[in-house]
């Protein structure tokens, strides 16, 4: 009896630490457990290891704050980057998705979150003072805001635009328009005109 | 599986990201009050829904009513006001007016007045010549319309009616003491000037066309905005999320204001 009663405990403990994992509710954290339960001692091992190593080992850029394993990253102390240019990303995913295109060959800068004035998050809650020493430290000449077009990605690129429009430092954000497939008829006003705003001519 | 489903128009006042696709929308709308409701794929970047469905937008809305959290079926802007999204300044105070309207809206309950204030005043923030003066408008017709009206002819602790003159306001009793009654009373009050006294009073009674011709509020309004979000922390009990943003702004306004006059 307490032998069952201590594995249970060690059940309803996984399914609790899997059903904290975004995306994942209290249904799919059981059916994780009880795959979990029935895996070899090997891939259970594995699993843990592999997750206790990205602890030990990813840090935060202490120049991006993009995630890495060695701080400056790959990224900031690479001699073939061009560092007068940066790109200004919400997350360290964002990174990834961008360098996986191949177009981009300057720096970037994690800010780790948006301005979400509903939800209390302001500026200082993220990497922009870092930001704007990093812009005087490098002497950046042009920056690209790349921040989703949701409405916290514009006001956060308007705040940092506000204060780089001071400086007389180039800027430009990612177009916003039509999602390639989508479907005029079902699109929004507001992605219309800048769809329309950002158009360009056909050679 | 009967669904009822209600048609409305709302104020989409904010969402938050949920699961993988989904977010959650709260709305105000005049017929049925609060809404809180899930948009089911308004993440993915072929969502019908998504792109009306922003903060500060008014729309037309379906919403399903199910056994758990309501759900949006069908929407579609009304207007985007896209002149507000385009200015930190005006979103800012777009974004204070809406958080506070939905602090005093409740679900499923007719909210008319308060809609069409809100509505009336993101109208306005777009042609409005003066800002500070349309949001004291929007917070001062807001506390009318919700049993919080600021009490500024009687004293609000004994009743006395008041000469025209300088008083303390109490953030506790929601109006202005007479001078014996200030006496007794120490906290939480701040000092109104007769002037300020009476603009508040005209902002009662009047409309916003006539408010907007008024000159010389400006060092009025600082004084008001003090007894203001004074009071109004007192009746929601807590600091608005908005606030500390509205205020970096205001300031950051103020300062560039300042910067380019001495230029
Ligand atoms: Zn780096
Ligand atoms: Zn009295």
């Amino acid at each position: 009896m307490a032998n069952h009663q201590s594995t249970s405990k060690s059940i309803t403990n996984l399914i609790e630490q899997f059903s904290k994992l975004p995306g994942i509710g209290p249904k799919s954290a059981q059916r994780l457990t009880y795959y979990m339960v029935k895996a070899s001692k090997e891939q259970a091992f594995d699993l843990s290891h592999a997750i206790s190593e990205l602890k030990e080992k990813i840090l935060s850029c202490s120049e991006c704050f993009n995630i890495t394993e060695q701080s400056p990253c790959e990224i900031c102390s690479s001699s073939s980057r061009d560092t007068s240019i940066i790109c200004v990303v919400e997350q360290p995913i964002d990174v990834i998705h961008i360098e996986r295109t191949g177009v981009f060959n300057g720096l970037y800068h994690v800010l780790n979150g948006v301005i979400s004035p509903i939800n209390g998050i302001g500026p200082e809650n993220l990497k922009i003072t870092e930001f704007f020493q990093r812009i005087f430290s490098l002497q950046i000449k042009e920056v690209i805001l790349a921040t989703n077009p949701s409405m916290e990605g514009e006001v956060t690129s308007m705040y940092i635009n506000n204060f780089l429009s001071e400086k007389k430092i180039k800027t430009s954000v990612l177009a916003r328009g039509l999602p390639i497939g989508s479907d005029l008829e079902y699109t929004d006003d507001l992605t219309l005109v800048k769809a329309l705003e950002g158009r360009k001519l056909l050679d | 599986m009967s669904k009822n489903i209600q048609k409305t128009e709302g104020i989409v006042t904010k969402h938050i990201p949920i699961g993988e696709a989904d977010r959650i929308v709260t709305l105000i709308s005049p017929s049925i009050g609060k809404i809180r409701a899930v948009a089911r794929g308004s993440r993915k970047p072929k969502s019908k829904m998504g792109g009306h469905l922003i903060p500060i937008t008014r729309v037309k809305i379906s919403v399903a009513n199910t056994k758990t959290i309501d759900q949006i079926t069908e929407v579609e802007t009304i207007e985007s006001f896209r002149k507000i999204k385009e200015d930190l300044y005006l979103l800012s105070k777009a974004s204070y007016m809406t958080e506070l309207a939905e602090n005093f809206v409740q679900e499923h309950s007719e909210s008319k007045q308060i809609f069409n204030l809100l509505l009336q005043c993101i109208t306005l923030l777009q042609i409005a010549p003066d800002i500070e003066i349309l949001v004291k408008f929007f917070e001062i017709k807001l506390m009318s319309q919700t049993g919080f009206k600021p009490e500024m002819i009687i004293c609000s602790e004994c009743g006395t009616k008041l000469v025209p003159g300088s008083y303390k306001f109490s953030f506790e009793s929601g109006g202005l003491l007479c001078h014996q009654c200030a006496g007794k009373i120490h906290s939480f009050t701040e000092k109104l000037s007769t002037n300020s006294i009476k603009l508040i009073r005209f902002i009662q009674n009047e409309n916003f066309e006539k408010i907007a011709k008024l000159n010389s509020t400006k060092n009025l309004l600082e004084e008001i905005e003090r007894v203001i979000s004074g009071y109004m922390r007192s009746i929601l009990d807590k600091e608005l999320k908005t606030k500390p943003f509205l205020d970096l702004i205001a300031k950051q306004t103020k300062n560039s204001i300042t910067s380019k006059n001495t230029l």
